[in-house]
């Protein structure tokens, strides 16, 4: 049985980049672990040997080395929540000295 | 109402034009958005009927008819939202191989239809756009992720919508609403286009009222794509095929794993019923075991969720979509834009999926998942080659359920995927066909078929049709 | 001991390196955009490259057998089935929150190089060779505050090739570095590894031990390495560091450095403290990456004789030391053009053919800054034809050099003879020319012809060199010595 404590909670979000409140964490924890725990249904199953990568039944699909035709109906500058001089522009990682990236 | 491709077709052949076969679909959609409450099929319609030119497919196999899309498939006239505040208002600058070969059959689309966030779900109540109701019961869901779609279909705006799966995305709700519901082969359409949930599940999906219907469309987007890896170069199943199959001969499995699960006595009687049916047909029918199966829902709820944490890793802020601007670096912008742009079920997912895939608990979960869904496709190898030609069971344990019923538990709302997500996991076809009701509610129950077996598959699901009369209740128009 | 360390008695580095190198095809990895250095930002980017939802991966068959070419020419098992995987992490150029790369089973494992540093041979273990694809690029100086991504270099397909750690030296990873550049760039051609475009990148880890143990220190990975001479000069440092740290009884940590050329040393990066866990799994996109053994054996044959084929060849077939051999051996081009003067001049010149392509050949396309191939400028009958002239006393080693210069130049693509008789190059043989220079030089200098009749015999060397320059450097330097001493001793006698 596995508990998802609120310290993996925390880590698990930052992984994933999903800033949560404390209720969250809470709530979010109890519903892994209970999640958590059918699976272990998992463990009641005969599985195969793995030698190999997994199998998988598709053929392979490569594509030839030649420009594709594919062009956006649409240039990056009108996707992009911010861009300027045609490059995408962010705040800069706190790490590196970012700032309000509002402009 | 237009509820079959052959009706628009008689409408287009008597006179009226592709714009007024869209404006009548617009009549219909503005009548059930009229109810109280609201139908809440569409999240966008084309609301400019222009007339196109008639280029050189002019007599494409769908000239002028008019379909619905479900809004996590990318197209170029209307928004692509996937339900998710986090796409509100994208647009895709390209559109989905599904789509581009419809277009090129002719067919118009009418609109985008409503589903959960990114298809997580099974009730389209993970909207951020507010859920879809059932038009059978508008207290009920019309199930889930593709419930706009079956809702569109279901109250005869458009004669047939796509969708998509992963776990029972089109089965489940064309179960509940009385439509076919088919899950093609993984690897028969295209998923260019299809915005991923989890990429090794996920297959587009077709809705319609019939199951000529099906064909007929699947014989359009199926096949080859160079833009998908995973999309095999096989002949398109050919509609023309199902009338040559007979029930006489065949030989159809029902598992036993699948009898048990919750089901509900009403649905095991209309099952029950309609396997007579199929044996006073000619059809043999024989107990068979998938012993992997009572796993599959754990195994679908760690891999589902590990690829989704991935495939939606891009949603951040960045290149398209929401942007949170209050942040004050980089890091922050990404988790407050992701906080505020995803809903609850997708962080859950989200997370689940993430801790799946994290150091510690790697093999435990995601590694374990792997080999058990091994296992699931070696039950279903063995039934098919030594046993049976196709395999029948419920689509799922219940009719629909009531909106919120089940909101508040996340795993028994999984639980409703329970016969679905095995052909999902195993890349199995699979259609759902309506066998009959109880009161206003439709009953499914389902084929599922060997690899690129559709044309099997869909031969004994015509045939099934014809046995119980299109089984599916006549719709009650809930007070408008 | 290790060459080119500095003083750290008793210690040797234990170094691995980590090489990207952009594959040479025309479109990208997974998708159909041209795969192009220094085009306008964001335009060559598709559905694909830029991660929007809905678009999806396939690779290009060309990149898949440039990888299965690379790992070749590296001695690699090329793999029948390998696999993509996804490696997850959040950064701005990433478009799609993860990199499609190949973890656990990658394209090529167990590879060797072999290389050498001064008297010193060592073959480095390539421990694995995958395919993948590049991120973007982010400038974090050109708005205030701000990161700006390109995307244009999104997904251009990159092998990435791992040694064991099997380097013991800072030299020893610039050879190394070196060697790989030769393979790839002109033996199995797959990329122009040029690192100033980043078509080559090379990060570093090292560790450090006591001479004579085993074990392995904890190791630091070296990144920012922008030249081959900045990877020796940041190990160089970095082993230093890392022996004082232990000698003055502390641990190394564990972390990311990056080498600042200017201050020459490595520093701790910023912002890359947390443990980072990347999530690697299949990538569900992609099916798995099946190679026919015909494209394998397809490519095999399709390489050059490699370069340590090459080398034990000309030592034994020509008797040349190693490193003539390895002179010759830096390109097929080169080893080529070599031999086919060689064929044309026969073995017993063969040296002499080496030594004149190694000498005055390269000197001359140094001088001019070619690059491209010498057969390309001088054809190899023409060379051949110096040689043999240069071994049968017709020209000197002056004249032969300047008949090279001259079809370099004015005279491209004449016939040598016609060019060495055109400007009178062919040394003197006729001994009333001959003795008419000496006479003209004797008399020239009564002062010097004195003192070396009085004893002086050292002033032959400048009788040799005033004759040489009166003839044009025509007179055969021999003939000249034996008759100027035979002038200069009779009139002595008489």
């Amino acid at each position: 049985m596995t508990i998802v404590d609120p310290h993996t909670v925390r880590h698990v979000a930052r992984l994933a980049r999903l800033s949560l409140d404390e209720s969250e964490v809470e709530r979010l924890g109890a519903e892994m672990s209970s999640i958590l725990d059918y699976f272990a249904a998992l463990e009641e199953v005969d599985v195969p040997q793995q030698t190999g990568p997994t199998p998988r039944s598709l053929d392979p699909v490569l594509r030839e080395d030649v420009e594709s035709a594919e062009r956006l109906a649409l240039p990056v500058e009108s996707l992009a929540p911010d861009a300027r001089d045609g490059l995408i522009v962010v705040p800069r990682l706190e790490a590196l000295g970012g700032k309000n990236g509002d402009s | 109402m237009i509820r079959t491709i052959d009706e628009a077709q008689r409408l287009l052949a008597g006179g009226s034009t592709p714009e007024e076969l869209l404006e009548r679909a617009a009549a219909r959609q503005a009548e059930l958005e009229a109810g109280d409450p609201a139908l809440n099929a569409f999240l966008s319609t084309i609301d400019e009927y222009t007339p196109q030119e008639s280029g050189p497919q002019a007599d494409g196999e769908l000239e002028g008819v008019p379909y619905a899309v479900k809004d996590n498939i990318c197209t170029l006239d209307l928004p692509t939202t996937c339900g998710s505040l986090i796409l509100q208002g994208y647009r895709s600058p390209y559109r989905a191989t599904a789509v581009a070969r419809l277009e090129a059959a002719g067919a118009r689309l009418f609109g985008k239809t409503n589903c959960d966030e990114f298809a997580m779900g099974s009730s389209t109540e993970n909207s951020a756009f507010g859920a879809s109701r059932n038009p059978y019961d508008r207290d009920r869901v019309p199930g889930g992720s593709s419930g706009g779609s079956a809702a569109a279909v279901a109250a005869g705006v458009v004669p047939f919508a796509l969708g998509s799966e992963t776990g029972g995305s089109v089965r489940q709700p064309a179960s509940f609403c009385g439509l076919v519901g088919l899950k093609p082969s993984y690897g028969r359409v295209s998923r260019y286009g299809l915005v991923a949930f989890a990429s090794s599940l996920d297959q587009i999906g077709i809705l319609t009222r019939g199951v000529r219907d099906a064909g007929r469309v699947l014989e359009i987007i199926a096949g080859a794509d160079p833009r998908d890896a995973t999309c095999q170069d096989r002949p398109a199943p050919r509609a023309s095929a199902l009338d040559g199959v007979q029930l006489d001969g065949q030989v159809i499995g029902v598992p036993n794993e699948y009898l048990g699960l919750g089901l509900d006595a009403g649905v095991r009687a209309a099952f029950d019923a309609s396997l007579a049916q199929l044996e006073a047909a000619g059809a043999q029918i024989r107990e068979v075991s998938l012993p992997s199966t009572p796993a599959a829902i754990p195994c679908y709820y760690v891999i589902a969720p590990a690829e989704a944490s991935s495939n939606l890793a891009r949603y951040d802020g960045v290149r398209y979509g929401l942007r949170d601007t209050s942040s004050s670096g980089l890091e922050d912008l990404y988790s407050r834009t992701r906080a505020r742009g995803f809903g609850a079920e997708v962080k859950r997912r989200i997370m689940l999926g993430t801790f799946a895939l994290s150091a510690g608990y790697f093999d435990e979960f995601y590694g374990r998942a792997q080999l058990v869904r091994q296992a699931i496709v070696r039950d279903f190898d063995r039934v098919f080659e030594s046993e049976v030609d196709a395999l029948f069971t419920p689509t799922t344990p219940t009719t629909a359920f009531r909106l919120g019923e089940k909101i508040a538990d996340p795993y028994d709302m999984y639980l409703s995927d329970v016969y679905t997500v095995s052909a999902n996991l195993a890349g199995l076809p699979a259609v759902s066909v309506p066998i009959g009701n109880i009161g206003s509610l439709p009953i499914g129950a389902q084929f599922m078929a060997p690899r690129f077996g559709e044309e099997t598959l869909l031969g004994l699901a015509l045939r099934l049709e014809e046995l119980t009369g299109y089984a599916c209740p006549e719709l009650q128009e809930t007070a408008a | 001991m290790t060459a080119g360390t500095p003083g750290a008695d008793g210690w040797e580095a234990v170094i691995g390196i980590e090489v990207h190198v952009q594959l040479r095809t025309s479109t990208k990895m997974f998708c159909g955009c041209l795969a192009e250095y220094g085009a306008p930002p964001n335009t060559r980017v598709c559905p694909v490259c830029l991660g929007l939802p809905g678009a999806l991966p396939v690779p290009n068959e060309q990149a898949v057998r440039l990888g299965v070419r690379a790992a070749l020419a590296l001695g690699c098992s090329v793999h029948a089935t390998s696999r993509f995987d996804r490696k997850n992490y959040f950064y701005p150029d990433l478009p799609k929150g993860y990199q499609i790369t190949q973890f656990d089973w990658p394209l090529a494992t167990s590879g060797s190089v072999r290389i050498r540093t001064g008297e010193e041979e060592r073959v480095v273990g390539v421990r694995r060779l995958h395919l993948e694809e590049d991120a973007g690029k982010s400038q974090h100086d050109r708005f205030d505050g701000c990161t700006a991504v390109d995307l244009n270099r999104a997904g251009v397909p990159l092998a990435e090739i791992v040694t064991e750690p099997d380097l013991r030296s800072p030299a020893e990873a610039r050879a190394y570095l070196t060697r790989l550049k030769q393979l790839l760039e002109h033996f199995a051609a797959v990329s122009d590894c040029n690192m100033e475009e980043g078509s080559l990148r090379a990060d570093a880890n090292l560790s450090v031990r006591r001479v004579g143990s085993t074990g392995l220190g904890t190791k630091t990975e070296v990144k920012n390495l922008n030249s081959f001479a900045h990877v020796e000069k940041a190990l160089s440092f970095e082993f230093a560091r890392q022996v004082a740290v232990v000698e003055a009884g502390d641990d190394v940590r564990h972390e990311t450095r990056l080498f600042d050329p200017v201050a020459g040393e490595t520093r701790p990066m910023r912002g890359k403290e947390e443990a980072t866990d990347y999530r690697y799994f299949p990538e569900p996109d992609l099916p798995l990456l099946a190679i026919d053994e015909a494209v394998i054996e397809e490519e095999r044959e399709s390489l050059p004789e490699l370069p340590d084929q090459l080398e034990a060849r000309f030592q034994s077939q020509y008797g040349f030391s190693e490193y003539d051999a390895r002179l010759l051996s830096t390109s097929p081009a080169r080893a080529s053009y070599f031999e086919s003067v060689a064929e044309r001049t026969g073995a017993k010149l063969a040296k002499s053919a080496a030594n004149m392509i190694m000498g005055d050949l390269a000197a001359e396309l140094n001088r001019r800054g070619v690059n491209s191939a010498e057969e390309q400028l001088i054809p190899p009958e023409a060379l051949a034809r110096i040689v043999t002239m240069r071994s049968e006393g017709v020209l000197s080693s002056d004249t032969a050099s300047e008949a090279l210069r001259l079809m370099f130049g004015e005279e491209a693509g004449q016939d040598p003879d016609d060019v060495i008789a055109r400007h009178g190059l062919a040394q003197v043989q006729d001994d009333t020319q001959l003795s008419a220079w000496i006479s003209e030089v004797v008399e020239a200098h009564p002062d010097e012809t004195a003192r070396y009749r009085g004893g002086e015999e050292k002033l032959i060397g400048f009788f040799m060199g005033a004759v040489m320059r009166a003839s044009g450097g025509r007179a055969d330097p021999r003939r000249t010595r034996d008759a100027l001493r035979g002038h200069l001793a009779a009139e002595t006698e008489t």
